[in-house]
């Protein structure tokens, strides 16, 4: 109340002295450069033509905001004057109204947003339709009317058809505001005064929301809609569900700490994606666990949320490998072992493999090739040079920068394309497996570069403590280094997990029937022809749903996490 | 210079020879010799860059020496990891930087290694840490994190956290250089008390008082070698080395 009183106050002027250089304040803000001016006179001409345009498109609101903006321009001009301000008009003051130019930039902009709303609202609102079945739900209406009442209900023009012509199959009926509202299929007999309405279809200009009520159990479960196995996904589900609960309970606070209940709910946990693997997979040839194809059966939001837990969760661990490889100083290999074996492998290779593979090259490339062993020293000298002869710093630097300098569609193909031919002959692995490996292990390389980055920022002291009390170095590393080095870095872990969920999108090119696909599939059904706006919207909120939920999941654990943090 | 006389001391429990410790090409340590017995309290003095910390780093193999040999308590410091993880649980060291674990509590930070590393259970653990905590003079900041200390609190903490593993040996680093002048006080009496109850102590510190007091021998370091050894009494009024008397002129005038 109080705060409504202070403002209403600043509307009130004359009760102090007025602090106005008015000289100054037009140097300032209008001739200070004829640039500005010119500017100004533009910007206030199109902002003007841009509000007189809004007025008459939408009268109602456009009048409240320009109420709105005038009185709150008013208001701060007046306590700027007077040198008073209230809380609220000294935040325009500083945020909204600081400038002539900045004052025309907030009317501009709040009738730019109010359009933009306003038209999303009539898209997805308004003229929305949330039909299921477009073509054959419209029974409680009548189909047949006279010419009469069409012509009363609907401002049909019949006039250029005259008396006696057929009238056109198809007639698109405007209600008394203009807007097309029904598609009719009209037939006429010569003798028959009433018009007989085949089909009576909803026109809309809006959003057909029906094709994403109707696509929503598909677009979210695929197969698993299948009544026989759905009751799999329910229950994984409810694993969560279960072990979640007492989570809240159990990992908050120091209550349980050490206790069994907190070492089996881990336990229960580090289980559970195999206990849903089991679920969604299936374990036995027969039965109610009857394992899937999961080529055929797992697709939509399912697939997407495997593809990207399974990544999340098998890659943490090569990560954190891979981060711990590409630091590590054991002993190297000394150089006067490498160079000789180099140097080794090279003759035996050009004495045996090159002259065979010269005959049989096609082309120079194949004849280039054919010259292998040659690069086996220089690959020996880098290694020598770049990591001292250590197997698993090169091993881990050599993958993290293969995979990061690789696109992740190209794993994605790679996976589905080359893998096979690797496999021995009888082999097969499926699709969605291959592409579950290739997207831990792709995700794997960055991950480890962002945990490297939480090593890399600790100081050298608390190793050096570690080591000084004697804790062994899986010890040093399991309680002391990487609890604070995976801290650190959990904004850009959180990060990089919201982007591998958004790639799993690009699963639908290599063919499998991620969201994408489906909601793809869309526009060639038959109720749907040429419908893709309405799937895409519903993506994108699937999408923004899950990746501001582990964004907020992150946060939580970083406060969470935080205490005590130095 | 009380204790010196009064006070056994036992067999030798450090024994080093002839140390050679490279940086790449920087020699830090250039043939280090010396012996010190159980229960003794040495005092490693010299100018910055001389290879104090380097020495004693060398004592649990936080750094490795390349020539020469260095035998704790009776166990050979070579490349087998059993030898090193064997000394370092009867050595404890104490940082500048107190080096405590910012994501544990005070308590945590004082079990942590006596549950893992000497096998104890929490129960026995927390009772041996909270009565050096007590020792130390700040039971009650058991349950806070590292962050939440003033300095000195925390190098106490740190203190009570090598003290808790019950080693033999102490080292320390220049323990009060992080310090404002009022927490000084506060360590160095908590080192007094240790000093006086037969820990063997080698100690980096460049406060002269805790070394003439204290102190059963003084070192002096410099480029990489022992330049003197002394009692304090004669070290500080009558050193033998013409480097030494330059050093004490140099830290005196200050
Ligand atoms: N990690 C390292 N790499 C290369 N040189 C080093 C390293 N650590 C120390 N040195 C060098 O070794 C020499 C001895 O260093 P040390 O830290 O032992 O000196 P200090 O006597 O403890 O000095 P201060 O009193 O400043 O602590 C110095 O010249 C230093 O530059
Ligand atoms: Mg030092």
């Amino acid at each position: 109340m109080d705060v409504i009183l202070s403002n209403i106050r600043a509307l009130v002027p004359g009760r102090k002295q007025f602090h106005l250089d008015l000289r100054r304040f037009v140097a300032e803000q209008i001739t200070r450069s004829w640039i500005l001016m010119v500017w100004l006179i533009a910007f206030t001409a199109f902002v003007g033509w841009y509000t007189i345009g809004q007025l008459s498109a939408a009268p109602g609101s456009t009048t409240t905001v320009l109420i709105i903006w005038a009185l709150t321009v008013y208001m701060t001009v007046i306590s700027e004057l007077q040198k008073d301000h209230t809380p609220l008009t000294f935040w325009l003051k500083e945020n909204m109204y600081n400038s002539i130019n900045n004052v025309l930039v907030t009317l501009f902009l709040t009738l730019l947003i109010l359009a933009g709303v306003r038209a999303f609202y009539s898209y997805a609102w308004v003229n929305a339709s949330f039909e299921t079945d477009p073509i054959t739900s419209n029974e409680e209406r009548p189909n047949e009317i006279t010419v009469d009442d069409a012509l009363a209900a609907y401002r049909v023009d019949f006039s250029n058809f005259p008396e006696g012509s057929s009238l056109p199959p198809r007639v698109i009926l405007e209600n008394a505001a203009g807007t097309p509202i029904r598609q009719v299929t009209l037939t006429k007999s010569a003798d028959d005064p009433n018009i007989v309405i085949e089909e009576l279809e909803d026109i809309h200009t809006g959003a057909s929301w029906g094709s994403v009520i109707e696509n929503l159990p598909n677009i979210l479960l695929f197969r698993f809609r299948d009544p026989v196995i759905q009751w799999r996904i329910w229950a994984s589900i409810g694993v969560l569900v279960v072990l979640a609960l007492p989570s809240f309970v159990v990992y908050r606070g120091e209550r349980y700490r050490g206790t069994t209940t907190r070492r089996l709910l881990t336990w229960a946990w580090v289980a559970s994606p195999l206990i849903i693997f089991g679920l969604l997979y299936g374990l036995t040839a027969e039965g109610p666990l009857q394992v899937v194809d999961p080529d055929q059966i797992w697709g939509g939001f399912v697939l997407t949320v495997i593809i990207s837990v399974f990544a999340i969760v098998v890659s943490f661990p090569i990560g954190m490998l891979l981060a711990l490889g590409r630091r590590s100083n054991i002993q190297g290999i000394p150089w006067w072992v490498t160079y000789p074996v180099a140097i080794a492998i090279t003759i035996w290779g050009l004495l045996t493999t090159t002259p065979a593979n010269l005959e049989a090259s096609r082309n120079t490339a194949e004849t280039i090739l054919a010259y292998w062993p040659l690069a086996v020293p220089v690959l020996a000298f880098f290694f020598q040079r770049s990591f001292k002869g250590n197997v698993v710093a090169a091993f881990s630097t050599g993958y993290i920068e293969v995979v990061r300098g690789t696109p992740f569609i190209v794993v994605l193909f790679m996976s589905i394309i080359l893998f096979p031919i690797f496999l021995p002959s009888g082999w097969d692995i499926s699709g969605v497996i291959r592409v579950l490996l290739a997207s831990a292990l792709f995700s794997a390389a960055y991950l480890a570069e962002n945990i490297r980055g939480g090593l890399q920022a600790l100081p050298n002291g608390q190793y050096e403590a570690a080591d000084s009390l004697g804790l062994s170095a899986f010890n040093k590393y399991r309680l002391i280094i990487l609890p604070q080095a995976l801290r650190a870095v959990i904004p850009a872990i959180v990060g990089q997990f919201i982007g591998l969920y958004k790639d799993t999108s690009l699963v639908y090119l290599v063919g499998l029937f991620d969201m994408l696909a489906l909601a793809n599939g869309i526009s060639s059904q038959n109720n749907w022809l040429g419908i893709r706006t309405e799937p895409y919207i519903l993506l994108m909120v699937i999408y923004f749903l899950g990746s501001s939920l582990m964004a907020w999941y992150s946060r939580r654990l970083e406060r969470q996490l935080g205490v005590g943090e130095r | 210079m009380t204790a010196t006389n009064t006070k056994s001391m036992g067999e030798d429990v450090i024994v080093c020879h002839d140390v050679h410790k490279w940086y790449g090409d920087f020699e830090a340590l250039k043939g280090v010799s010396m012996r010190v017995r159980s229960g003794e309290v040495i005092v490693i003095l010299g100018p910055s860059g001389s290879g104090k910390s380097t020495f004693i780093r060398t004592l649990n193999r936080l750094e490795e020496h390349q020539e020469g040999s260095i035998s704790v308590d009776g166990i050979e410091l070579t490349h087998d990891i059993r030898n090193i993880a064997e000394i370092r649980r009867e050595v404890g060291m104490v940082f500048q930087q107190f080096n405590l674990f910012p994501h544990l509590t005070v308590l945590e930070n004082i079990t942590l290694a006596p549950i893992h590393v000497r096998k104890w259970s929490r129960e026995r653990a927390e009772e041996v840490g909270m009565k050096w905590l007590t020792r130390v003079g700040i039971p009650e900041q058991a349950e806070k994190y590292p962050g939440q200390l003033s300095g000195g609190q925390q190098q106490r903490v740190a203190i009570a956290r090598t003290l808790t593993m019950e080693p033999k040996i102490l080292l320390f680093d220049e323990p009060t250089s992080a310090l404002d002048p009022e927490m000084i006080k506060e360590v160095l009496d908590v080192m007094r008390d240790l000093a006086s109850s037969g820990y063997t102590i080698l100690a980096v510190t460049h406060e002269m008082g805790f070394a003439r007091e204290v102190a059963d021998r003084v070192i002096f370091m410099d480029a990489g070698q022992i330049v003197e050894e002394n009692v304090p009494s004669n070290f500080f009024t009558n050193p033998k080395e013409e480097r030494t008397q330059r050093f004490l002129q140099q830290i005196l005038n200050h």
